[in-house]
Formats: structure tokens, C-alpha cells, sequence
């Protein structure tokens, strides 16, 4: 029984959001996850630039943070917005997750090319995009700014 | 020169023990979401897996017996088979996780994909336990592990806020935004993986293969003295480098890669290599711990002829079941199935079966015809009954817990 329950939820079934509170929430989660992986890719991007690890290090870290990108995009993009405010709220995060999907990627791409020294430079535009994801987080259901 | 090497042992068990692939990543993420508000979980089971396993280590210094000998033997042949179908359950799991974590720790020098790494480390694990001598595979891997100490130097050149970090590890409180569920979950993971079973099972098979006597209790206290404090100081180190680096950003670790990086950014490509060796002697001693134990636990509970020094010949049954669970091991790893996850699960699932490995090592240690006068003292049986009251609500609390907070997430 106590396996059965652990694979359960081991599984993470995407459960539907019902409500937009409901919404509000996985919308904020999933900027959290994306936050966490621009920031993880940017630290790889320093220390990948400055000299202070190994290329494939640098290149496996990026790949992982690419890579938790993209889930957490697919994931969000799986759940049925209830209504149009959640509309509003799935295309302002839209486009924050497909700008930080590109970016990790690009680095990702200049990383394998063994291209390193430019990591730095090509991570900075994550840094604009940390702060906007960071100010959804606070405040998801702020639409119809042009924020986005 | 001998006494010296003989404290491996612990060491090696300190290693695996704590500071595996799921301890390497569960430290690392419990600093960078909580930063140090969880760091008395870290101390509360480093405490009783000294208290606990100094008993099994004296137990079997004493009887020359293991503790599934003793397992079946108070809790009787059904109570002692549901516990070893619990325990032998995780320490698969274990197994699983810890193949694939040597195989990620190659991943992160050459950018291979770790998937093809693991029927060679599975195959490298077989062969290291089929060869090599016990002494000398709990030397080599305890010393590299010694490699982790590197994290600590990275704090240290972290520079950070020591005022601040000890505020936090002193002054534990649930941080803002977190619930209170999630926060226990993740402290009964911590202390479900410093007091993980495997550790007293390998730990005192260990000291029947290296034919420990009363003369040896000494060397058993060095071992459980040493080693598990070393352990503990590693994973805070862990904590600490994650607390510093990672929480203030709001980044999550939930791969292995990230725990290195607080060490490279402290200490460069130096720090990096001493770092990735250290997760390579952790994630493959914990390999080898898990396997033994696997063949250790069920041996001892059917009464079969087990352990290295006796001839594979003599102990077939022994080393079938060691090489069936690498063998699981191999198949389930490469499905790519998150290693991260299958530690995360067996830490948090050993946590629900720990009183029934706790509770007969306790009986014994008590019990005069046994021990002679070597039976515990009041101050270690007041300590012992304490945490077995713990380990009781630990292990009623996990399953709630894990459903009620999704695993943690």
C-alpha cells in the first residue's frame, strides 16, 4: 500500500484547474520552477566564462536547465485555463516562458560548441527576464499591462 | 598504522551513509528552499544513528552476529520477514539511485549521457565486490570519499554571513510562503536519510567480516565517533553552500550538477575535480554498501553462509542475491527513470520501517546474556528509549505527510 502510495504521487498526475485561483497558482509555480532554472543557467554561464569549470560541466548544467524549461512550459501549457482572465494570464506567462526557453537554449547551443568565453555576455538578457518572471510571481493575476 | 585504517570503515559507512546521491542532493535542496531552518534535523540524526549503530557495532563485536541475525530472532520469522521485505525493498531502491548517481557523477567530466554509464558501473560494482578484499575497497572508497571535505573549504571561501547562518540553524522556524507540512516532510527526509538502515546493516556485517571482537569496541567507537560526525559535517556543508549560493536567488537544486556548484564558484576548476571525485567515491561506496547489504540482509535472515571472506563457492546464495539486485539495479536505471525521485522516495519510505531495524539492536544491547558487561549504560538506554519514541512518530507521520504535501512539491 505504501509503495502504491508513493507511485501515485511519484507519478504527479496534472490535475485541472477548476478555479483561476486555481490557475493563479500553477501559473506561479511554473514561474518559480522557470526562475529557478534562468537562474541556475546563468550561474552556470559564470562560472563557464570565468574559467572556474570544466566544459562539460557547463554544458550538462545547461542542458539540465533547458531541459526543466521546456517541462515546466509543456506542463503549463497541458492545463485548461478556466476562463479569460486565466486567458489573459496563460499568454502573459506564455511569452516569458518561450523567452526563457530560447535563451537557456542559446546558451545551451554555444556551450556545446565549446564557445564558453561568450557565456556571459549571451546570459545577460535572463538577467531583465529574472526580474519580470520574479514580478508575476508576486503578482500573476496582474493582466492587460502589456507587461508581457 | 593498522588502527588508523581500521577507522575506515566508518568512514566508508559515513560516506554512503549520509552523504549518497540522495543526501548529496536532498542537503542541497533543503539549503537552497529553507537555507538553514532545517539544519537540527541533520544533527538530531546524526546523533541517533551514532547512538544506534555504536549498538549494533558492539553487538556485533561481541556476538559475532549481524543485525538481520538478530532482527529475526526477536521480532520472529513473520514480523522479521515483513521487515525485510520493507528493508530489502529500499535498499534496492537505494541501489537503483546510487548506480545511476556514480553514472551522472561520470556524466558531469564528459557530457555522455549518464544512461550508458550504468551497465558499466553496475558491472564495475560486481566486480569491485567479487574481487576485491573488504578491507581494501572500505579503504580506497573512505579515503576518496575524504574528497568531500572540499565542500567545507568552499563555505569557508564563500565568505558568507556566519552570523547569519547560525542565526537560521539556531533559531529553526518555517520560512515565509512555506506551510508546515512541507517543512516536516523535508525534515523527516533528512533525518530518514542520516539514520537510513542500510548503514547499520552494512556497518555491522562489516564488523563480523572483519572478525571484530570485544578487543575492537574501541575501534568501534573510533568508527561511529568519527565517521558519522564527518558525515554530518558534510552534508551541513552541503546545506550551507546551498543556503548561501542558491537561496537568496530562489533557485530549487534538483540535479546533481547544481550541488557542485557552490564549490566551483568558490574554489574554481580545482574545487570542481576534488568535488566530482568526492561524488564519485560517495555514490559508488553507497553502491557497493547497498549491494552487500542487500545480500547481507537476506543471508542473515534465511541463516545462509554470507560475506566476502567466506569462498563464493561456499556462499552462492549470498552472491546470487548480491548480483540479482545489480542486476535490477541496471535494468531499472536505464529507463531513464529520475534517480533523484528513487532516492528522494527510498529515504522518505526507510523513514516509515526504521523502528523496526532500531528496535531489536536496542533489545539486544540490553539483554546481559548476549553482552555480558558490555550491555548499555542508563544515559545511552535513556537516549535510545528517546529516539525510539521519535523513530515511532516518524514513521507514523511519513506516509500523511508524503500525500498531504505531493512528496514535498
Amino acid at each position: 500500500m505504501i509503495v502504491g502510495v508513493a507511485l501515485l504521487i511519484g507519478l504527479h498526475p496534472i490535475s485541472p484547474a477548476r478555479t483561476l485561483d486555481d490557475y493563479e497558482h500553477k501559473a506561479k509555480d511554473t514561474a518559480q520552477s522557470v526562475l529557478s532554472s534562468i537562474e541556475t543557467a546563468r550561474l552556470a554561464a559564470r562560472v563557464g566564462t570565468r574559467g572556474d569549470a570544466f566544459g562539460p560541466y557547463v554544458s550538462v548544467m545547461l542542458s539540465e536547465s533547458d531541459t526543466a524549461v521546456t517541462k515546466a512550459q509543456g506542463v503549463f501549457d497541458s492545463v485548461q485555463p478556466p476562463d479569460r482572465h486565466a486567458d489573459a494570464i496563460r499568454t502573459r506567462l506564455g511569452v516569458l516562458l518561450n523567452r526563457a526557453s530560447d535563451g537557456v537554449a542559446r546558451l545551451r547551443i554555444t556551450a556545446r560548441r565549446g564557445q564558453l568565453d561568450r557565456l556571459e555576455r549571451q546570459a545577460r538578457p535572463l538577467e531583465h527576464l529574472a526580474t519580470r518572471l520574479q514580478r508575476f510571481i508576486e503578482d500573476p493575476g496582474q493582466v492587460g499591462t502589456g507587461a508581457a | 598504522m593498522k588502527k588508523v585504517f581500521g577507522v575506515t570503515l566508518g568512514i566508508l559507512t559515513a560516506m554512503g551513509g549520509f552523504v549518497d546521491i540522495g543526501d548529496l542532493v536532498a542537503n542541497s535542496a533543503t539549503g537552497a528552499r529553507y537555507g538553514m531552518s532545517l539544519a537540527w534535523a541533520v544533527v538530531l540524526g546524526v546523533v541517533g544513528i551514532i547512538v544506534f549503530a555504536e549498538m549494533a557495532g558492539r553487538v556485533a563485536s561481541v556476538t559475532q552476529r549481524a543485525v538481520f541475525d538478530l532482527v529475526r530472532e526477536r521480532l520472529g520469522a513473520r514480523a522479521g520477514l515483513v521487515n525485510l521485505g520493507a528493508s530489502f525493498f529500499i535498499t534496492v531502491l537505494t541501489l537503483i539511485a546510487e548506480v545511476a548517481g556514480v553514472a551522472l557523477s561520470f556524466q558531469l567530466v564528459s557530457d555522455v549521457n549518464y544512461l550508458l554509464f550504468i551497465p558499466l558501473v553496475g558491472f564495475a560494482v560486481w566486480l569491485v565486490i567479487w574481487r576485491v578484499k573488504f578491507t581494501t575497497l572500505e579503504t580506497v572508497f573512505g579515503l576518496m570519499g575524504l574528497a568531500m571535505i572540499v565542500t567545507i573549504v568552499a563555505i569557508v571561501q564563500l565568505h558568507p554571513d556566519w552570523s547569519s547562518l547560525w542565526h537560521h540553524a539556531s533559531h529553526p522556524s518555517v520560512p515565509p510562503g512555506e506551510g508546515r507540512p512541507t517543512y516536516f516532510y523535508f525534515a523527516i527526509a533528512l533525518f530518514g536519510a542520516a539514520m537510513t538502515p542500510y548503514e547499520v546493516f552494512f556497518f555491522s556485517s562489516g564488523a563480523v567480516e572483519e572478525k571484530w571482537t570485544r578487543s575492537d569496541l574501541v575501534l568501534n567507537k573510533a568508527n561511529v565517533y568519527l565517521g558519522f560526525p564527518l558525515g554530518g559535517l558534510l552534508s551541513l556543508s552541503l546545506m550551507a553552500g546551498a543556503a548561501v549560493v542558491f537561496h537568496p536567488l530562489g533557485v530549487g537544486v534538483d540535479f546533481l550538477s547544481q550541488v557542485a556548484l557552490p564549490t566551483s564558484l568558490a574554489l574554481g576548476k580545482v574545487g570542481l575535480a576534488f568535488v566530482i571525485v568526492g561524488f564519485v567515491a560517495c555514490t559508488f561506496g553507497a553502491a557497493l554498501e547497498t549491494a552487500l547489504s542487500c545480500g547481507y540482509t537476506m543471508s542473515q535472515y534465511f541463516g545462509w553462509q554470507w560475506g566476502k571472506l567466506v569462498r563464493p563457492r561456499e556462499a552462492a546464495r549470498f552472491h546470487l542475491v548480491v548480483v540479482s539486485s545489480i542486476v535490477v539495479a541496471i535494468v531499472v536505471g536505464v529507463t531513464a527513470i529520475d534517480p533523484i525521485k528513487v532516492t528522494e522516495y527510498s529515504i522518505v519510505l526507510s523513514a516509515a520501517a526504521l523502528p523496526l531495524t532500531y528496535f531489536p539492536i536496542l533489545v539486544v544491547a540490553n539483554d546481559a546474556n548476549y553482552m555480558g558487561d558490555d550491555v548499555n549504560g542508563p544515559v545511552r538506554n535513556a537516549i535510545a528509549t528517546f529516539y525510539m519514541v521519535l523513530l515511532t512518530v516518524v514513521a507514523a507521520a511519513t506516509i500523511p505527510l508524503m500525500i498531504a504535501t505531493k512528496a514535498g512539491s
